[in-house]
């Protein structure tokens, strides 16, 4: 692979660690800042109960935006979620300019309210597995979010969550 | 009000009776296994929507008070339900969610439900057609026509729901019970086939009847910021609620508006069959089942209660089966920005009812849950819940403000 | 007679079974080594596609579900079957397999039951 095609990789897989940073830590415009103004967030999962690919949530850029923006005045579970994800494979364009990746993701809650907090906090519950199926473009050797599919293998959902996965 | 001392926190509130229920009715074991066996083994049950088994030999399972049953749709197009029950040694005969019967298991044959264990197969009516070396082992004693699945009563109704009711003579048919708390939006569902688009489950520590509670009350509307801000206007409180025989309340029709919240576009352009856009309608059936709907989305709560303090709530989405992919791509959109798990209310009314289930415990003490808002049965009004707890009183025979006695009628008309 | 090309020879191996659908007609294809033989695809108890769970060993079909046996050259029952298999005329022609179909081959299996009448829940 050529110079550039390396350096192409290490970019994507650079944005695609720091996201999940900024996402642990709840910095929602730092994350969005990452991602092109044109941004496409989804979240997907396959269901053998009905038979049927489901989109659990989708948004663009703006939607994501207001709403994160938003998430302070809205009634929430505190838990932080704590991704651990990998890097599997970085596939980029022979033209350099764009990659799509995907990474295997696991998100925990690590309990803070839970139900009675003197019980539950500190725990960690396994909350979610997936995969991050990600497109980005790539710009001066940094690369940015085109598009988003948390695809879920979950359905079994519990309380859900107010926050960008 | 000030704060109270212990005596003061237990004495009467200053309402009458059915205004208010006793906390143990949510927290007390035996009147949860009460609650199966003389309410959930008798009543009709919506377990799935028929597109979940569109094609001839399709199926799905589900439980219900523990019972594991099977729905299987027969090369007739029928849709019958049968206990998930082998008639040999009580094995579990079919494991996955959903599927079809087409293709043979590995120990049986295509068309067929096959229990794996000792291959005896069932075809579609619940007939038993093969006993694996029958003649050998049973002689002339017993045969195959003996060992019949058990069927259960069955019926696909309400906009293409699958009911099921584990009583062979239940107390009344299914539009009896059913029939006029659906009269509302009946014609509207149908019109034409619909389909689930979203199924997602949770499984939380709170007692199947709170869920139903928040289904039937909307002064929660102060949880959820958007709902606060931008519906609290003259037709918001223009909506009533209104009781059916059986336990049973609609809340009636109001036209939403989401222009004021910012980020998202009105609902009015897509809608159902022969349903003006703009227009809701919710269904809270007896004893823990949402319909709900709206232009944009058909979305239906089902509960399965698992203890006093845990429930699995299954929650559904459904559509038009003939959406174009425009259609189909607006109500996914709509509705999972409001009740997908990662919407903004769902979350938001999940934390309100496990909030009451961690202090709602066996053993805690017994408390004043209050169900006293007058507001002539609009919005705001707790009649859906009286309603409710006068008609579970009965079913149970106990007071709802004091289980350990006898029903009694309210003093307050439950409408 | 009717004679239609089903296969070449080398696309069934020896010791196996293969389905092909012949104008619309399934037939299944045994190579029993020295000579090939054609049946209807299905075994005749329940409906099981033979291709998938038949199992051919030294000039016996054996259906793997509930182990009906056959001989493979005459469709003659051995073992547990309780009825024989049917068979189409089979000749080979220049490295191809033919099979002379009149019509289709079906077995008889059990009728569908009636429905259940009112009294059902009594």
């Amino acid at each position: 692979m050529s110079a550039n095609g390396n350096g192409a990789v290490e970019a994507v897989k650079d944005t695609i660690y720091r996201s999940c940073l900024l996402l642990d830590e709840e910095k929602w415009s730092d994350w969005l800042d990452l991602c092109d103004d044109g941004f496409q967030y989804s979240i997907k999962a396959w269901s053998p109960e009905i038979n049927y690919d489901m989109t659990y949530f989708s948004a663009d850029h703006k939607h994501l935006s207001t709403m994160t923006e938003q998430l302070p005045k809205h009634n929430t579970d505190h838990s932080p979620l704590k991704r651990h994800s990998t890097v599997y494979t970085v596939d980029v364009d022979k033209d350099g300019k764009t990659a799509t990746a995907i990474t295997s993701l696991v998100v925990y809650q690590n309990m803070l309210d839970g139900e009675t907090s003197h019980l539950d906090s500190g725990e960690n519950h396994l909350f979610l597995v997936g995969k991050y199926m990600d497109k980005l473009k790539i710009e001066n050797g940094q690369a940015k979010f085109l598009e988003r599919e948390v695809r879920l293998e979950t359905r079994r959902l519990d309380k859900g969550s107010h926050w960008p996965i | 009000m000030p704060a109270r001392n212990q005596k003061q926190w237990m004495a009467d509130p200053n309402l009458q009776r059915g205004e208010w229920v006793d906390s143990r009715i949510y927290s007390d074991p035996e009147i949860f296994e009460e609650e199966l066996e003389k309410i959930f083994k008798k009543t009709w049950i919506p377990v799935c929507h028929e597109s979940e088994l569109s094609e001839p030999y399709d199926f799905r399972t589900t439980t219900i008070a523990r019972e594991p049953v099977i729905v299987a749709r027969g090369p007739d197009n029928t849709v019958r339900a049968f206990l998930n029950v082998c008639p040999h040694r009580g094995m579990m005969i079919e494991r996955r969610p959903a599927g079809s019967f087409l293709e043979g298991q590995p120990s049986g044959n295509p068309k067929r439900m096959t229990c794996m264990f000792h291959a005896w197969q069932f075809d579609m009516k619940g007939n038993c057609v093969y006993i694996s070396r029958e003649k050998e082992g049973y002689q002339d004693r017993l045969c195959k026509e003996n060992t019949g699945l058990r069927r259960l009563r069955c019926e696909v109704a309400m906009g293409g729901f699958v009911w099921v009711c584990l009583d062979d003579k239940p107390e009344c048919s299914l539009e009896e019970w059913a029939g006029k708390p659906f009269d509302c939006i009946r014609e509207s569902i149908d019109a034409e086939p619909l389909e689930v688009f979203h199924y997602h489950k949770a499984i939380i520590n709170t007692n199947y009847k709170l869920w139903h509670d928040t289904n039937s009350e909307f002064y929660h509307d102060f949880m959820h910021y958007h709902n606060r801000v931008t519906g609290f206007n003259d037709e918001y409180f223009a909506r009533k609620n209104i009781g059916f025989e059986h336990g049973h309340v609609n809340v009636t029709s109001f036209e939403v508006n989401y222009d004021e919240y910012e980020g998202f576009e009105s609902r009015e352009e897509l809608s159902f069959p022969k349903f003006p856009p703009n227009q809701w309608f919710m269904i809270d059936l007896f004893p823990g089942m949402n319909f709900n709907l709206r232009g944009s989305a058909l979305r239906c709560d089902i509960m399965t209660p698992l203890g006093p303090n845990k429930v699995m709530i299954e929650f559904r989405g459904l559509g038009v089966k003939a959406d174009t992919p425009e259609e189909r791509q607006t109500r996914i959109e709509h509705h999972n920005s409001i009740w997908g798990p990662f919407g903004r209310n769902l979350h938001e009314d999940l934390i309100g009812v496990t909030g009451q289930g961690a202090t709602m415990n066996d053993g805690s003490e017994p408390r004043r849950i209050l169900h006293g808002r007058h507001e002539d049965n609009y919005i705001h009004d707790e009649v859906g819940l009286r309603h409710y707890y006068d008609e579970w009183g009965k079913w149970m025979d106990r007071l709802p403000s004091d289980p350990m006695q006898k029903y009694t009628a309210p003093a307050v008309a439950a409408e | 007679m009717s004679w239609k090309r089903v296969c070449s020879a080398s696309e069934v191996a020896e010791k196996s079974l293969k389905q092909f659908d012949v104008e619309g007609v399934p037939v299944l294809i045994a190579n029993l080594g020295d000579e090939f033989r054609a049946y209807p695809p299905l075994c005749p108890h329940m409906e099981e596609r033979l291709e998938e769970s038949g199992i051919c060993e030294a000039g016996v079909l054996t259906c793997s579900k509930h182990l009906w046996q056959w001989d493979m050259r005459t469709g003659e029952m051995r073992g547990e079957a309780e009825k024989p298999l049917l068979l189409y005329e089979v000749k080979q022609d220049n490295g191809d397999v033919l099979v002379n179909i009149e019509k289709e081959l079906e077995y008889e299996y059990d009728e569908e039951t009636d429905d259940d009448d009112d009294s059902f829940w009594d």
